[in-house]
């Protein structure tokens, strides 16, 4: 006896859903691929009302734990404080002095920087993003470009702003891996190129006659030098001429709350 | 199941730190028959978050990644049972 096979049309339809879908999420990485703007502008309107609700609820909680925190802590915490703030006050006045003189030796050279620097909320940073990238509460609405500098703790330089919405931007931090940074090593005046290590760190390669040491400090080399990070290991080949050098962001960027931008006049 | 799995992956993509998202991206590929959504979040991930700098330059690192563990784990999945 012959039977006919009868067509298995389960599997049929299961094989065209499954082209469907196939289908479906290449033009889904297609859009974002020709588009990359296309689904930020979507989400972070979205996102944006999500990630500062986030803020209160978190905010409220950490309020709420610092409020029962014993008096006598608090209180030695306060002394310690106070003397620290006295003993940086009086390291300021000298800083202060310096960087006036600094910026008036500039303006008589008629060199300056350019453009106004604004305050920005950090909403979302590592490791929440996995990518050495923060979102930040301003925008075009605000007169930000992509490029803009990104500061944290006043004077580090952290990245720069990659790409701009009207109420959010993304940056970059520098120390994203793999990308490239010309710096300098402010006690030894020697040049450099640091490649991002993720997470704030970097390394750089420079002649091991160069006399860089751990604790050096690492600027960004521009008409007002800015501070790019702190060597923390010179590790020097007796092999070879040069040594690799590794040094981190002075600012947690696990911990930043607040940037500043610079941005264009 | 998949609708709520589904709410817990978006929500620990905008809250949680990243490793999270892929751990319960990870389970939802074993747990959930065709887990197709893996990767949606994988673009919703690098559209988020990434920038053209990406990870030595690829900036499509989520995206790889969940196809690789989408067709990994539905291959592990068809010849294990429980």
């Amino acid at each position: 006896m012959i039977y006919l096979k009868r067509s298995n049309t389960a599997l049929k339809k299961s094989r065209k859903v499954t082209a469907i879908v196939v289908f479906f999420l290449i033009v889904l990485y297609a859009v974002h691929f020709f588009f990359p703007r296309f689904y930020p502008s979507i989400f972070y309107p979205l996102a944006g009302f999500a990630w500062t609700a986030e803020k209160s609820v978190v905010g409220w909680f950490s309020r709420a734990g610092n409020t029962i925190k014993s008096k006598s802590n608090l209180t030695l915490e306060n002394e310690r404080l106070t003397a620290e703030i006295r003993s940086n006050e009086i390291s300021l006045l000298l800083l202060e002095s310096l960087r006036r003189e600094n910026e008036e030796l500039k303006a008589a050279l008629g060199r300056k920087p350019e453009g106004d620097v604004i305050l920005a909320v950090v909403l979302v940073r590592p490791p929440v993003s996995p990518y050495d990238t923060i979102i930040i509460d301003r925008g075009t609405r605000d007169g930000l470009e992509a490029g803009n500098m990104v500061y944290a703790l006043g004077d580090a330089l952290i990245g720069e702003v990659t790409e701009v919405y009207a109420g959010k931007s993304k940056v970059a931090f520098f120390s994203t891996p793999g990308k490239k940074t010309n710096i300098a090593f402010d006690d030894s005046s020697t040049r450099a190129e640091a490649t991002g290590r993720g997470g704030g760190n970097f390394s750089a390669v420079a002649p091991a006659n160069s006399g860089i040491k751990e604790g050096d400090t690492v600027i960004f080399p521009d008409i007002e030098p800015h501070v790019f990070g702190i060597v923390g290991k010179v590790v020097v080949d007796s092999a070879d001429s040069f040594s690799n050098i590794f040094f981190r962001s002075p600012a947690n960027i696990h911990d930043i709350r607040f940037v500043e931008v610079r941005i264009s006049p | 199941m998949r609708i709520a799995g589904n709410i817990g992956i978006a929500v620990s993509i905008l809250y949680l730190p990243w490793w999270f998202s892929v751990i319960f991206i990870i389970g939802a590929c074993f747990s959930v028959p065709k887990f197709y959504e893996a990767v949606v979040y994988g673009i919703l991930i690098d559209a988020l978050y990434g920038t053209k700098f990406g990870l030595y330059g690829f900036s499509y690192v989520f995206t790889g990644v969940f196809i690789i563990i989408f067709l990994v784990l539905s291959v592990v999945r068809r010849r294990l049972s429980w």
